[in-house]
This record gives C-alpha cells, sequence and structure tokens, in this order.
C-alpha cells in the first residue's frame, strides 16, 4: 500500500496529479460540445494556433495568457468566419488559419533557441514544470468554464443539437458562439502546459464520444466525459510515474483503453439494447 | 380565409446569394389561423420564402413588416435533425421555451407543460425516449411539440410530409388543421400536390416568384403547374378536390386546359 502511494509523499506530484485531473476534466467538458458540434478537427487545429500566440508573446514579452489568450480566440472567431463561406468549409478553414498559425510559431521559435526548452513543455505537455501563475489560470479557466455551462446550458445545448434552428427561435446564436469560442481558446491554453499543444486534441474527443457510447442523454453525456476526463488524468499521470513516460502521452493512452473498452462493450451488447427499446409503430 | 391583420407581409421582396438571385419580387401576407402550403420544384425558393417570413434572412428588394415580438416555431426537414444527438424527446420539447426561459434550468412549469403537450399531440408515454427510437410520425410530432412550447404566432414547417407514408401524411396535416383552427397560423412547404389540395385552405405556386397564390381549385391549373414545374400536368376533380396527375393522352377530364389548343399543340410538335 504504501508502495502505491509513494508519488503522492511528493509535493511536486500531488500538484501535477490535481492539475492533471482538473485539465482532463475540463478538456473533457468543453470537448462534449465540441465533438457534438462536429468540430472535432477544432481542437486539434486550435491547440496548434495557439501555440503561434504563445511564441509571439514570449518574443515581445507580453503575458503568455494575455498573448496566446487573444490569438487564440481571434484564431476560432476567424474560423467561425471563414467557415460560414460554403465555397470553403469548416474543416479547409481550420486546416488553413490553424497551420499558418502554428507554423508563425515555428518560425518565432527557431530565430530565438533560446526559449526552445519553453516551447517543448509546450508542444509536448510538462506537468511537473508547471508554475503558480499557471496553476492559478487553470483553475480560473475550470471555473469559468463550469460556471458558463451551467449559467447557459439550456442555450448551449439547442446550439449544439441545431444552431440554425436556435437562431429562428431567439437565441442569439452569433454571441453564443462568441462565447463558446472564448471557452474553447482558454481551456486549451489553461491546459497546454499540462497536456501539451499535440495532445490536447485527444483529451477533447476522446472522453466525450467514450461518454456518448454509454448515454443517450446529454447532461449524463457531458457529466461522465468530465468524468472520464478527471479519472483518465489522474490514472494516466500515477502510471507516468512509474513507466517512466510522458504525462500526456500517458494521459491520452489510457483515455483511447478507456474509448475501446466502452467500444467493444457497446458493439457488442449496445445494438442489442437499442433493438429491445424498439420503435414503436405509431 | 381568416380576416383578421396580417401577421407578416412580403411587399416585393427580393432575396439573392451573392450574385445569384432566389426569388424576386414576392408580395405575400400570411394571417392568424391560415394554413397554407408552399409548392414548387427543388430549389424554387422555398425554404428561403419560410426565412425572409421567419426573419432569419433579410430581403435584398421590398419590404417585409413583421411585428417585433412575433414568435415564431420552426419545424425543420427530418434530413437536416442529427438522430443520432444524444437527447430524449422532452429534452427537445423543452428547447422550445429556452430562448424565452430566464432560468438556466428547466422549471416544473416547462416540463409539466411538455407533459401535457407531448400528451395531446398522442406521444406522451415517449417523453424519455432517444430521438432515433421513435416513427417519421412520432418525430414530426415531437418537433411540432417543440415549437408550440414557443407559443408561435407563426408555425412554420419545412418539407414536414417529404418521407412519410400515407397516414402519417394524414396525421400530421390534421394536427396541423387543428393548429391553425386554435388561430396559429401555419405555413408548411411540401412536394406534395395531392396532399395540400385536399387538406390545405391557401396554396402558394412559387418558382424564384410567385405564380399563384389562393384556393387549391384556382391554383392547381395546368398552366400554373407546367411554369412552375416545366412539366405537363392534368387536374381531375373529387369531391370538389383538384387531383394532380401526370400528364395522359386523355385531356377531356382537364380542367382548364383548352383541347383545342392541346391537340393543336400535338399536332405541332409530332
Amino acid at each position: 500500500m504504501e508502495t502505491l502511494a509513494e508519488p503522492f509523499q511528493y509535493i511536486f506530484f500531488r500538484e501535477g496529479f490535481a492539475m492533471t485531473v482538473l485539465a482532463g476534466a475540463l478538456c473533457a467538458l468543453i470537448g462534449t460540445y465540441v465533438v457534438l458540434r462536429g468540430m472535432s478537427y477544432i481542437g486539434h487545429g486550435l491547440s496548434h494556433a495557439v501555440f503561434g500566440g504563445a511564441a509571439a508573446s514570449f518574443l515581445v514579452g507580453i503575458n503568455f495568457y494575455l498573448g496566446a489568450g487573444v490569438w487564440g480566440l481571434v484564431s476560432a472567431l476567424m474560423i467561425n468566419r471563414v467557415s460560414r463561406r460554403r465555397t470553403i468549409g469548416a474543416d479547409a478553414a481550420i486546416g488553413v488559419i490553424t497551420t499558418a498559425s502554428f507554423a508563425i510559431g515555428i518560425a518565432l521559435i527557431s530565430r530565438n533557441r533560446s526559449f526552445t526548452r519553453n516551447f517543448e513543455a509546450a508542444l509536448f505537455g510538462n506537468v511537473l514544470g508547471i508554475d503558480t501563475s499557471q496553476v492559478v489560470g487553470l483553475v480560473i479557466v475550470s471555473i469559468a468554464v463550469v460556471g458558463a455551462i451551467a449559467l447557459f446550458y439550456r442555450r448551449f445545448l439547442f446550439l449544439t443539437f441545431d444552431g440554425e434552428v436556435a437562431e429562428v427561435f431567439g437565441l442569439r446564436t452569433g454571441r453564443l458562439d462568441a462565447l463558446f469560442s472564448l471557452l474553447l481558446a482558454a481551456s486549451i491554453i489553461a491546459s497546454m502546459q499540462v497536456l501539451g499543444v499535440t495532445l490536447i486534441a485527444a483529451a477533447l474527443v476522446i472522453p466525450p464520444v467514450s461518454a456518448r457510447l454509454v448515454t443517450d442523454r446529454f447532461g449524463r453525456m457531458l457529466v461522465l466525459a468530465g468524468i472520464m476526463g478527471a479519472l483518465t488524468g489522474g490514472i494516466g499521470i500515477y502510471l507516468s510515474f512509474y513507466l517512466d513516460v510522458a504525462s500526456g502521452a500517458a494521459i491520452v493512452i489510457c483515455q483511447a483503453i478507456v474509448f475501446s473498452v466502452l467500444y467493444l462493450f457497446s458493439a457488442l451488447f449496445g445494438d442489442r439494447r437499442a433493438q429491445l427499446a424498439g420503435v414503436e409503430a405509431h | 380565409m381568416p380576416k383578421s391583420d396580417p401577421l407578416v407581409q412580403l411587399h416585393q421582396v427580393s432575396f439573392a446569394y451573392g450574385s445569384d438571385p432566389v426569388v424576386t419580387d414576392i408580395s405575400m401576407t400570411v394571417a392568424p389561423g391560415e394554413l397554407i402550403g408552399v409548392v414548387g420544384p427543388s430549389g424554387a425558393g422555398k425554404t428561403t420564402l419560410l426565412k425572409l417570413i421567419a426573419g432569419t434572412e433579410q430581403a435584398v428588394l421590398g419590404s417585409v413588416n413583421r411585428p417585433q415580438d412575433l414568435r415564431i416555431g420552426w419545424v425543420p426537414q427530418v434530413e437536416t435533425v442529427n438522430w443520432y444527438f444524444p437527447v430524449t424527446v422532452d429534452e427537445v420539447v423543452l428547447m422550445g421555451s429556452t430562448a424565452g426561459g430566464s432560468r438556466p434550468w428547466y422549471t416544473s412549469e416547462e416540463r409539466k407543460r411538455v407533459h401535457r403537450l407531448l400528451h395531446d399531440l398522442g406521444i406522451g408515454h415517449l417523453e424519455g425516449r432517444h430521438i432515433r427510437r421513435l416513427s417519421g410520425g412520432q418525430q414530426q410530432r415531437v418537433f411540432v411539440a417543440r415549437a408550440l412550447m414557443a407559443d408561435p404566432d407563426i408555425l412554420i414547417l419545412d418539407e414536414p410530409l417529404s418521407g412519410v407514408d400515407v397516414k402519417t401524411r394524414q396525421d400530421v396535416l390534421d394536427l396541423l388543421a387543428s393548429l391553425a383552427a386554435t388561430g396559429i397560423a401555419v405555413i408548411l412547404t411540401t412536394h406534395d400536390l395531392n396532399g395540400v389540395a385536399a387538406h390545405l385552405p391557401r396554396v402558394v405556386c412559387i418558382n424564384g416568384k410567385v405564380v399563384a397564390d389562393g384556393h387549391p381549385a384556382a391554383v392547381l391549373r395546368p398552366a400554373n403547374l407546367l411554369e412552375v414545374f416545366g412539366a405537363r400536368m392534368e387536374i381531375i376533380e373529387h369531391e370538389g378536390h383538384p387531383i394532380v396527375i401526370d400528364s395522359h393522352d386523355q385531356p377531356s377530364n382537364v380542367i382548364g386546359m383548352d383541347p383545342s389548343a392541346e391537340r393543336s399543340r400535338r399536332g405541332n410538335a409530332g
């Protein structure tokens, strides 16, 4: 038992564990909307876009959160705007805007090799190197996201299910879209140090799709995704301690295992359950 | 036709996506309690007309007069609904009162109202069921219930008869007629000419512009249908209702078509 509890003797591990659990839950919560809106690629793209903002903010010496935040929000809004042009489409808009932004980040780093190490952490995650400002940032963003979801639960649900019709019913979908983009960009920035740019997309997508396999209700999916994100975050960093692998990678592998098990289970039993529920002839 | 003041008035309205005109010079009114069918071929601008009435598209030319507090209930095409989205029947219906809801959570009054609406529409027993596990008619009723949750002045339905069987079509049209009788203006688009001829008191034929607007017997005429659909159709009467059929070589029962002109046309073609 003592051996199992050994990592928790170290303060750096306890802090890292708490941050990973929080980042896992945060990404899964906001990721539920991302997945259901068919925007899974945006998580991948936006995390790369934010990287450009992070590089630029280091270079000009402004606050990381401010620089990356503004950059991420502008990227998200640009994607929203460009993807409305039917000749381009959302996937292509994300591809163009986010890769260009990522390329700017790479270009800035390649000219200023002095801070290359910081960006390794941003790319692949380094939860044990997290500082106080990043802890505070993650906690504030988590509270803001949970608060916004609670406050706008009904509106976000309608927007996610059928945004075009929601507008007819009087919802201000443009404002809600902008708020969602802000929350998503903030979540990605706050989780970047923990999970890394390259693995955030997985943390946004895998817990929600796993939760979707076990429930047909939106509210339950949201809660289950959050729990799965938190649990796999905690288990992942715990295993990374013993297996001596990168924490972000361990977390995503845990999430992929959970998904695989649930997928297998639903493939074997899920359809049969649906058939038993049946469609009433009426 | 009801004599009340119109809820919406379109006056010489034109609309375009970019430089491509979709509808031009549309003038029509929608009054409380009216039951209107909009017919026309694919790409005729039917859905655009609905959006202009709902106010989600703005006229490029002309004017649309509608009260600011006009409440719209919209029933989407079933093909556009994500049936795999994790929502149950009651959750979908509750969306209808989202914009007007002052609280972030569902109130017990709202839940009671959902229960009552679903019961009135004959699907009260399906409240907690996932939307994918419903028949076509039940799915239509769920979205009608959602629209009714908004207490609409106008209920708009985009292709509600698409892909449904005959019994469901009759049920849906009967339901809409009963809603119109309560004072709600109901307007729907459809390709089902005989469905509107038998059930609806007013039909609007459009193909980029309004070709005819009025009672089905006056609107569903071969000349109008030829102009709108570009296809020859004949009309026969059954118990006072026009029935549209594909053109045959026997024009004797055709209403509104001059047999001599028809013979002449065929002679020229031959």
